[in-house]
């Protein structure tokens, strides 16, 4: 970690902790953006940040609040850190504010077709979250067809895939965000086959069915090839 | 009915049209008639901690607040010129500037219907169960009602205060504003969250003689009482100097030493 980065990681600290209280918060908010005032302070810093490749150069909190200064500055920064960030959080809404900032610019053209897959999605950050999502159950489980049929059953079963948090930390993420980038995301997302698949499905119903049917219809419109069907994937 | 170009996606049409016919231009707004309560002129007003007098003895910005304990979610939060004591609770420097809110979209939360309407725009959103569930709701609820603002455009949300300064404040008539710099203000895109354009030249025009607790037992307080003018309001003995002469007085050792004895107080204060 530079010293630029290990002085700023206190500073920034007390800008945005709770923990410090409002008025230690907003007092160093207002020193920090005295200082970003500053001629050629603004770009040195965003330098070390864009260099920044340890997590540990900034708190939690640190984190968070940079990505929603990138955001307002539409400031781009880069996706590997962005992927790990995403990685490191289980907050649905820190996930949502990182994917807002991944994907605010990201040029999207909506496929005609269902086949697309997860390993091909056109947005690297998108693609590389959603192969992380169902990594963990690919490893485990390689080869369910040399498993006997009833043990194939049994992991196919929700309760036996683990980290399905992930997974609809991931779903519930794309769905807020609501740019069209990543409702397509969401549709392939949901239609990867893999172990997990059928408890999304699911969980993807509980999401829909506890809307009002107008707010049904909205989610319908908006998302491309919705799936409807939890048992299966569902080719409209 | 304001113009707003909303993020169509996962929004009923219902509600998507209830919360921009409640979104109102600032002509027709309740901001409107506060500024005409106030001489008619826009002016606002924002107490902060005694250090900052100097920094805001010449005209300068006012600072965004991003934090996520505010009610509003980012943006600048100011009283109208209406409640110029309103929100004593945060300092002794009042800081005044003017500001434009011509062609500004308003969201007036102080209307318990258009209030209701935020409220059902949470309930469908995709991350709602998480909300109520998350242990992290400060940061959740700041992220919504960002989220909120930038779909619908909203310059300005009116809201009435949530902590009290003990007489200075009242929650119920009282209105404050939390406005939103964007980064792009042509199309009303992006929550900047540096230094507010809007209010751009804020400048140390009031000195309130009152000190507030901001918290109660470690929680932000609710209702701040008086620290200092209630309790002189009980000793009849009051003798005021200005600090100047003070400084210089060698009668002063002895006019504390009688103020003492007599069980009233000596204030010494900056003569204007």
């Amino acid at each position: 970690m530079s010293d630029f980065l290990f002085l700023a990681r206190d500073f920034i600290e007390h800008m945005v902790n709770p923990a410090h209280g409002v008025v230690v918060n907003e007092e160093y908010a207002l020193r920090f953006a005295s200082l970003l005032q500053r001629k050629g302070f603004e770009d040195l810093f965003l330098q070390e940040i864009r260099d920044a490749r340890d997590q540990n150069a900034l708190t939690s909190h640190g984190w968070l609040w940079l990505v929603g200064w990138a955001k307002s500055r539409n400031i781009d920064l880069p996706t590997e850190l962005l992927v790990d960030l995403f990685e490191e959080w289980s907050d649905v809404f820190v996930k949502t504010t990182i994917l807002d900032l991944a994907t605010r610019n990201a040029e999207y053209r909506p496929p005609d077709h269902l086949e697309i897959s997860i390993t091909d999605f056109p947005n690297d950050f998108l693609r590389r979250v959603m192969l992380s999502a169902v990594r963990v159950e690919r490893e485990e489980y390689t080869d369910l067809k040399g498993l006997p049929r009833e043990r194939g059953d049994e992991i196919r079963r929700p309760e036996a895939i683990p980290e399905m948090n992930r997974a609809e930390s991931l779903l519930v993420s794309l769905l807020q965000v609501g740019r069209p980038i990543t409702l397509g995301a969401a549709s392939t997302f949901l239609r990867y086959e893999w172990q997990g698949q059928r408890h999304m499905l699911n969980f993807f119903r509980l999401l829909y069915e506890r809307l009002d049917e107008e707010s049904r219809t909205a989610w319908s419109r908006s998302i491309p090839f919705m799936p409807t069907n939890p048992e299966g994937t569902n080719r409209q | 009915m304001a113009v707003c170009i909303v993020q169509e996606a996962m929004l009923a049409k219902t509600l998507k049209y209830e919360i921009e016919s409640a979104i109102k231009p600032y002509e027709d707004s309740r901001l409107h008639d506060l500024v005409d309560l106030a001489g008619g002129l826009p002016f606002a007003i924002k107490f902060v901690a005694s250090r900052w007098a100097d920094h805001y003895s010449a005209p300068r910005p006012l600072k965004i607040s991003e934090n996520p304990a505010l009610t509003w979610g980012t943006a600048t939060y100011v009283t109208p010129m209406a409640f110029p004591l309103s929100s004593a609770l945060y300092g002794r420097i009042g800081l005044v500037t003017e500001f434009d809110p011509a062609g500004w979209n308003i969201f007036d939360a102080t209307d318990p219907a258009t209030r209701m309407l935020y409220v059902n725009w949470v309930q469908v959103q995709p991350a709602f169960s998480d909300l109520v569930l998350t242990v992290h709701s400060t940061f959740a609820n700041h992220y919504l009602r960002n989220k909120f603002r930038e779909d619908f455009k909203i310059d300005c949300v009116l809201f009435h205060p949530d902590q009290e300064a003990e007489l200075h404040t009242d929650r119920g008539q009282h209105v404050w504003l939390a406005v939103t710099d964007w980064t792009n203000s042509v199309s009303k895109e992006g929550i900047e969250s540096g230094m507010s354009a809007i209010f751009s030249k804020a400048r140390f025009t009031v000195l309130l003689d009152e000190d507030f607790a901001m918290e109660d037992r470690g929680l932000p307080i609710n209702k701040a009482p008086r620290q200092i003018e209630k309790v002189t309001q009980a000793i009849a003995n009051r003798v005021g100097m200005n600090v100047g002469r003070a400084r210089v007085d060698p009668n002063l050792p002895s006019h504390v030493i009688n103020v003492f004895t007599s069980g009233g107080y000596l204030h010494v204060y900056i003569e204007p």
